[in-house]
């Protein structure tokens, strides 16, 4: 699981504000290729009943709805000199020669916009009304289920609403608080001998949780464990979801904030554990990317293969981390953030480290496949360099490990993770 | 319901006036897909409806 808030990130350390608008019947703007050919709805009839509809435009239901819908608002952007960012689809920058900019990000129907420079929101807010019948949602407040909170300081992201409505629906908005969402230690296992239980109601909570990681780095590890056993969940595997939902309950309002007035700067965190999993021995890694202070990127997953080392297990997770870093710093560039000096990437491991850097095969590395050597060129042309942190610092530790309970706060704080009940706006 | 022809009514007069779709004759070889309504009550904050909201979709068979 993983998520993205590059913009966000770089409109808060900018302090420029993130408008929304909203496209009505947006389907509707979409125009077909193909010939379709519809009924007519019923109680509509003219008076000949065996004529049919034959479509211009897109209808919603059709398979090919978004795909229309896409390409005309592609060719609209296009027509208005903006750039299509080829690394993401949904980002459109335009830029002046002055210096100005406006960026644009879509989703489906539902766009936010921000830059540095009010005459061209106001320009592109009129010519997209002209073109598509929109409302203007204003000042961003809430966009695909994350609140969002712009204050002086910063841009804040949480989704208490949602985490209120989850402990609602599984009955535990009155459960007792802990602290942390997975005790020290704690090892899930396959149990065939162990009566199972409800699994319906288990999956639906793990994909309750699953979304909930949109703005909470601290719960991905703990959700991903639970998710590896969803297949036939016992009494053990329940119990660690509850205690999920009753670190949930303790702090519902948290979330991430994007402080203004930080440079743009990113950094890389990689890590992992090893064969953390006694079932198939499969390690997990994990990886935040931070700009400024707050975490902007991150994930946590099972690693596809089975490693020998420890070296090993940080070196796939240190790949893996560098892949997600290319893409985040070209997106920065299209952001004109171009980022001229490499990721740097803290890592624990020191012989991971030096593996990356000395092209020279040792005799206990040899197996490790060619993919995950890509890293060494990548440290070659400058781009991700890996450091080496020490261990109590490690921020991509809460994304692979159970961590005692001060480890585990003293870290939340630092991936920018605050309780906006203590916030006075 | 009244509020719900005046729903209807609406996505139609929406559609007719985004000039979506023409009144033809089926082509030979060709097949007409059908469409159906979906209705949908939008509620405010408080729970209450807001706005009867009637949907004409085609079946794309998604």
């Amino acid at each position: 699981m993983g998520y993205h808030y590059n913009n966000t990130a770089v409109a808060a350390c900018k302090g420029w504000k993130v408008h929304q608008l909203d496209v009505k019947s947006a389907f509707l703007h979409g125009e077909l290729i193909e010939d379709v050919y519809v009924e007519q709805p019923l109680g509509y009839q003219r008076e000949d009943t065996s004529k049919v509809y034959k479509l211009k435009k897109a209808l919603y239901g059709l398979r090919q709805a978004p795909r229309a819908w896409y390409s005309k608002i592609e060719f609209y952007f296009a027509q208005e000199h903006f750039e299509k960012c080829s690394h993401e689809h949904t980002l459109f920058v335009k830029k002046n020669s002055e210096g100005k900019m406006l960026i644009v990000n879509l989703y489906v129907d539902d766009l936010i916009y921000t830059g540095n420079d009010i005459k061209m929101f106001e320009s592109f807010k009129h010519s997209m009304q002209n073109n598509f019948a929109m409302t203007d949602l204003g000042k961003m407040r809430y966009f695909l289920g994350v609140e969002v909170k712009q204050c002086d300081d910063g841009i804040f992201i949480s989704q208490h609403k949602y985490t209120s409505e989850i402990l609602e629906r599984f009955s535990m908005e009155k459960c007792n608080m802990v602290c942390n969402p997975i005790v020290t230690g704690t090892k899930l296992v396959k149990d065939e001998n162990a009566r199972a239980i409800d699994a319906n109601k288990y999956k639906q909570m793990v994909g309750c949780l699953m979304y909930l990681l949109a703005t909470r780095p601290d719960l991905a590890y703990s959700v991903c464990l639970v998710a590896r056993h969803m297949e036939r969940p016992t009494k053990m595997h329940l119990s660690a979801i509850k205690r999920i939902l009753r670190y949930l309950r303790g702090i519902a309002g948290c979330g991430i904030l994007y402080k203004k007035g930080e440079e743009v700067r990113l950094t890389g965190w990689s890590g992992s554990d090893y064969a953390g999993d006694i079932d198939d021995r499969k390690s997990t890694s994990g990886y935040v990317f931070m700009i400024g202070d707050s975490a902007i990127a991150w994930s946590s997953k099972k690693q596809p293969i089975i490693t020998l080392s420890t070296t090993e297990a940080e070196y796939v997770a240190a790949a893996s981390c560098s892949c997600q870093g290319i893409w985040l710093r070209r997106i920065l560039h299209h952001l004109n953030e171009e980022q001229k000096e490499a990721t740097v990437t803290p890592c624990d491991n020191s012989s991971s480290i030096k593996l990356s850097k000395n092209p020279v095969m040792h005799g206990r590395c040899k197996h490790i496949d060619v993919r995950f050597h890509f890293l060494r060129d990548l440290a070659k042309d400058g781009i991700i360099e890996l450091m080496h942190c020490n261990s109590q610092n490690q921020l991509a530790d809460i994304l692979t490990k159970p961590l005692k309970l001060e480890t585990f706060c003293n870290l939340r704080t630092k991936l920018g993770i605050i309780d906006s009940s203590n916030e006075s706006n | 319901m009244k509020v719900w022809r005046e729903a209807m009514k609406q996505e139609i007069e929406s559609i007719e006036s985004n000039n979506t779709w023409e009144l033809t004759d089926l082509p030979v070889g060709c097949k007409k897909i059908g469409v159906k309504w979906i209705y949908k009550t939008k509620l405010n904050e408080k729970g209450e409806i807001e706005k009867y909201k009637a949907k004409l979709v085609a079946k794309g068979y998604a």
